[in-house]
């Protein structure tokens, strides 16, 4: 079947590990690759072309906003969404107005993130 | 930048540990030494880390060298200094306040929260500063000289100003200008995204909240029009804001006067309000998604922002302006190639100038100090281009010889015809590079000795048109 293909970005080998563990586990959901800087995940998603990246905020080299904005200047770009260890106001802010379509909190990333994969992979077709 | 990773340099090991231990507790990611020297360096940017955590220094020699290192940058990490530098901590590590942060002990948790999430914003904001435009729109267009004349005709006065325009047209920039033009530059230029942040955490944005007054206001906070106090506030994307909280913003135009969420002290202020939106809020009016009367109240002064289509002869400077922005930021260098500017040209943006600072900025990433030709930019600016050379004759040259795409009936003189083309592409690239033949070559594709060589059978730079500067 035709799957919901995910881009993980993240600087934490440890967080990556741990939410490929969860991922795998999900039948619509496919991890075509993974990314540890902002300059990484704009060059990967131009050659995998996820439906969907999920981006850490904050990474060494290039952040998550900046590769946010650069990824989303490329033809047809994937839906985007950021997670943030701060949750509030001005995180959300910064997150939307470089052009993400989603926030989430890293705190509570599987709760927050699965629903908003759920709905993309539903209107999708994917499930 | 790293949101999770903190340094803490602590000479003291067992407090250094324990601070590190809360900091993991807190899923956040510390780095614990007790001297500077245990870092390397070279390995390293200051902006790794979102916090340096400081206590004891056990040698100054270490320290001093680390600070040097720390201060080189001016986007630096806030120091979180520990209770023995409170007294005189900054002025002798010759810190600016607004990055010397006095930090308790034993840690409140509470307050290294605090800190580390205003760290966050901070860096944010400094890095979203560094991309905006100093000094008003770019440009010289018929279009942006209206939009600058109105700029200088409102600024002197107080009155509430309202930006229309489609997204990406540079409203935030319009409105910083306009402030910079005021009597109001000494104080602060606060800008709020209304349709950015979800309509329940608005109001306690706004205009603040007292400690308790929901869920989560564990202290309390001022909101953007305190902070806004004596200066100017930018409400963007207005258009976007629910009919309660409009309400409440007309009161506050209307008695320039507010409470905080669970306050019942009423606050005055003394902030000039700027609005703006892509919407049109005439139609909101009709389709009652937006009040008619603070429409009213905000459409004192309209300033009317130009698409970037109905000023695409804006394109070459606007290019040249965001490419030194990039380079002065450090965040890397391009050149375009003429016909690629000349294909640009011909796209219909509707991101506007948003979209090309994207565009360029991703250019520079993924072609570091290159040139960029046509067939390098991504397909939906090609789409429909066949003939990227006439349209940059055309386009880019100030005076170009005309040159015919097509076989006329009588025939052509194809080396001519070449020479011609020849000389339009070598004048634009001087044009471009400002005279400078190295970087013209650079933009030609050609070394510089084989760019002289041309330049001295066509004669150009001889007759005084162009003059050249021989080394960058």
């Amino acid at each position: 079947m035709n799957r919901l293909t995910v881009l993980l970005v993240d600087d934490h080998d440890g967080f990556l590990n741990a939410a490929m563990r969860h991922f795998r586990n999900v039948g619509w959901l496919e991890i075509v690759g993974r990314a540890m800087n902002g300059l990484e995940a704009i060059s990967r998603t131009e050659e995998l072309k996820p439906a969907v990246v999920l981006m850490d905020l904050a990474m060494p080299e290039m952040g998550g906003l900046q590769a946010t904005r650069l990824i989303k200047a490329q033809t047809t770009p994937p839906y985007i969404v950021i997670a943030s260890h701060f949750d509030d106001a001005e995180h959300r802010e910064h997150a939307a107005r470089a052009g993400a379509d989603a926030f989430i909190s890293k705190l509570n990333y599987v709760q927050e993130v699965m629903p908003i994969l759920a709905r993309l992979a539903g209107e999708r077709g994917h499930v | 930048m790293s949101e999770s990773r903190i340094l803490v340099i602590d000479a003291d090991r067992t407090r250094g540990e324990r601070i590190g231990t809360i900091l993991d507790f807190m899923d956040l990611t510390p780095r614990v030494v007790t001297d500077a020297d245990e870092l390397h360096l070279n390995r390293h940017d200051p902006q790794d880390w979102l916090a340096v955590v400081l206590g004891e220094v056990p040698d100054k020699r270490t320290w001093k060298a680390f600070l040097d290192w720390l201060k080189r940058d001016p986007l630096h990490p806030p120091i979180l200094a520990l209770p023995e530098h409170h007294l005189d901590g900054a002025a002798d590590f010759g810190l600016n306040e607004a990055n010397f942060w006095p930090l308790d002990y034993p840690i409140k948790q509470p307050q290294l929260v605090e800190f580390l999430r205003r760290a966050s914003i901070k860096k944010m904001e400094e890095i979203a500063d560094v991309g905006l435009p100093k000094g008003g729109p770019t440009g010289s267009s018929a279009a942006v000289q209206k939009l600058r004349r109105m700029i200088d005709q409102v600024a002197s006065f107080d009155t509430t100003v309202l930006i229309l325009g489609e997204s990406g047209t540079g409203k935030e920039v319009a409105a910083r200008a306009i402030y910079e033009r005021s009597a109001r530059r000494s104080g602060p230029f606060v800008a709020i995204n209304c349709g950015a942040i979800p309509s329940e955490l608005l109001e306690s944005e706004l205009f603040g909240h007292e400690k308790g007054s929901f869920t989560g206001a564990l202290t309390s906070r001022k909101g953007r029009f305190e902070l806004a106090e004596g200066g100017t506030l930018f409400l963007d994307e207005i258009g976007d804001m629910s009919m309660p909280m409009q309400v409440k913003l007309l009161r506050v135009l209307q008695e320039r006067s507010f409470e905080r969420v669970g306050g019942s002290e009423t606050i005055r202020c003394n902030v000039r309000v700027i609005a703006a939106t892509h919407r049109n809020l005439e139609d909101a009016i009709v389709k009652g998604s937006f009040r008619e009367d603070l429409f009213y109240r905000l459409n004192v002064f309209p300033i009317e922002m130009p698409s970037l289509r109905d000023r695409r002869e804006d394109l070459p400077e606007l290019v040249n302006a965001l490419t030194k922005q990039l380079e002065k930021s450090g965040r890397g260098s391009v050149r375009l190639s003429a016909e690629a500017l000349a294909v640009l040209q011909a796209y219909q943006w509707p991101g506007n100038v948003r979209e090309l600072s994207n565009l360029i900025e991703r250019l520079a990433v993924l072609h570091p100090a290159g040139l960029v030709r046509a067939r390098d930019l991504p397909a939906r600016y090609r789409d429909g281009i066949e003939l990227p050379e006439e349209v940059e004759l055309d386009l880019v040259d100030a005076e170009p010889v005309a040159v015919p795409d097509t076989l006329p009936a009588e025939g052509i003189d194809l080396k001519d015809h070449i020479a011609r083309i020849e000389i339009n592409l070598i004048k634009a690239a001087l044009d471009r590079a400002e005279g400078v033949v190295a970087h013209a070559a650079q933009l030609l594709g050609l070394r510089r000795t084989t760019l002289v060589e041309k330049l001295r059978k066509y004669g150009l730079g001889r007759d005084g048109d162009i003059n050249l500067t021989s080394e960058p």
